[in-house]
């Protein structure tokens, strides 16, 4: 842990709130790129964002220093982001007419076997995670950790507190179900 | 369409994306705010489970002292009528020889 970092804790563990402003400005960033990977609405991210600090800041007394901080708050932050993604379910019908318009040309286009479809990817990132919504929050989980931050299964079971084998059965069932959805989105474009 | 082509295609392009680590305009301010209010209501909140739980003894301790009051109560009836019993007992011989000494 950086002596910054151990510094601030004691002194808001001390009474000195203040400091803990210190800590939101070095991690506020990380957090925000962690937490816009589970969820596409603004506001839904910076209430997640404020979730996490809040939740760190009453929690710090049972941070041991025993690892980095930044680690035990990425720990908090995926714990709360899909606490977040269970208190909010998703409508979880998935409609080919939701997809945008440059998301369907994407389809469009991969479907054609052109090359461009390689050139744009924000279209392909925008795509699944349109498909990832309609997916359970632990699927949703799993599948942002282990195929898109490329995690191991030790890491996910560290992070969100599941055990391995619960983590393998959940990369699983969350492929298959993915697969279910891409496997649709497929057969109604052809409607 | 393969559907294997596609999945890999799109984790592909989730992966090489960089993280988006953009911070809204003085977003630690809102969360000081936030903290700051926690505190204060802290303060408040001692207070507040303080007084429950001295509400919560002050029942407990009711309760104890309703129950003793209620043995006391029913274990001293018991020996009044003990008592008796064993008066009417010692003296029922005296009264059998019709108080004759």
């Amino acid at each position: 842990m950086e002596a910054s970092d151990a510094e601030c804790i004691d002194a808001v563990l001390n009474g000195d709130t203040s400091r803990f402003e210190e800590l939101v400005i070095k991690y506020q960033p990380r957090v925000f790129g962690t937490v816009r990977r589970y969820s596409r609405r603004e506001s839904e991210v910076e209430d997640i964002v404020q979730e996490v600090f809040i939740k760190a800041f009453r929690k710090l007394d049972s941070f041991r220093g025993d690892a980095p901080f930044e680690h035990w708050l990425m720990r908090l932050t995926v714990r709360t982001c899909y606490d977040f993604l269970r208190a909010h379910k998703r409508d979880r019908e998935m409609f080919i007419s939701d997809l945008a318009e440059s998301e369907s040309d994407w389809l469009d286009r991969f479907d054609a076997g052109d090359d461009r479809a390689e050139e744009s990817l924000a279209d392909a990132r925008e795509l699944i995670y349109y498909v990832l919504e309609k997916l359970p929050a632990s699927y949703k989980m799993v599948i942002v950790l282990m195929e898109i931050e490329g995690r191991t299964v030790k890491e996910i079971s560290e992070l969100t507190g599941w055990s391995v084998s619960l983590v393998k059965v959940r990369a699983h069932r969350a492929r298959k179900e993915l697969r279910k959805h891409l496997e649709r989105l497929i057969k109604d474009r052809k409607l | 369409m393969n559907v294997d082509d596609l999945e890999k295609r799109l984790f592909k392009a989730a992966r090489t994306a960089p993280m988006n680590e953009t911070v809204p305009y003085a977003f630690e301010k809102r969360i000081m705010g936030r903290v700051n209010e926690l505190v204060r209501q802290d303060g408040l909140t001692y207070w507040a489970a303080g007084l429950w739980r001295a509400a919560v003894s002050g029942v407990f301790i009711m309760l104890v002292c309703g129950v003793l009051t209620m043995v006391s109560i029913s274990a001293g009836s018991e020996t009044q009528s003990l008592a008796a019993d064993l008066e009417e007992t010692v003296f029922a011989a005296f009264d059998a020889s019709g108080g004759a000494w």
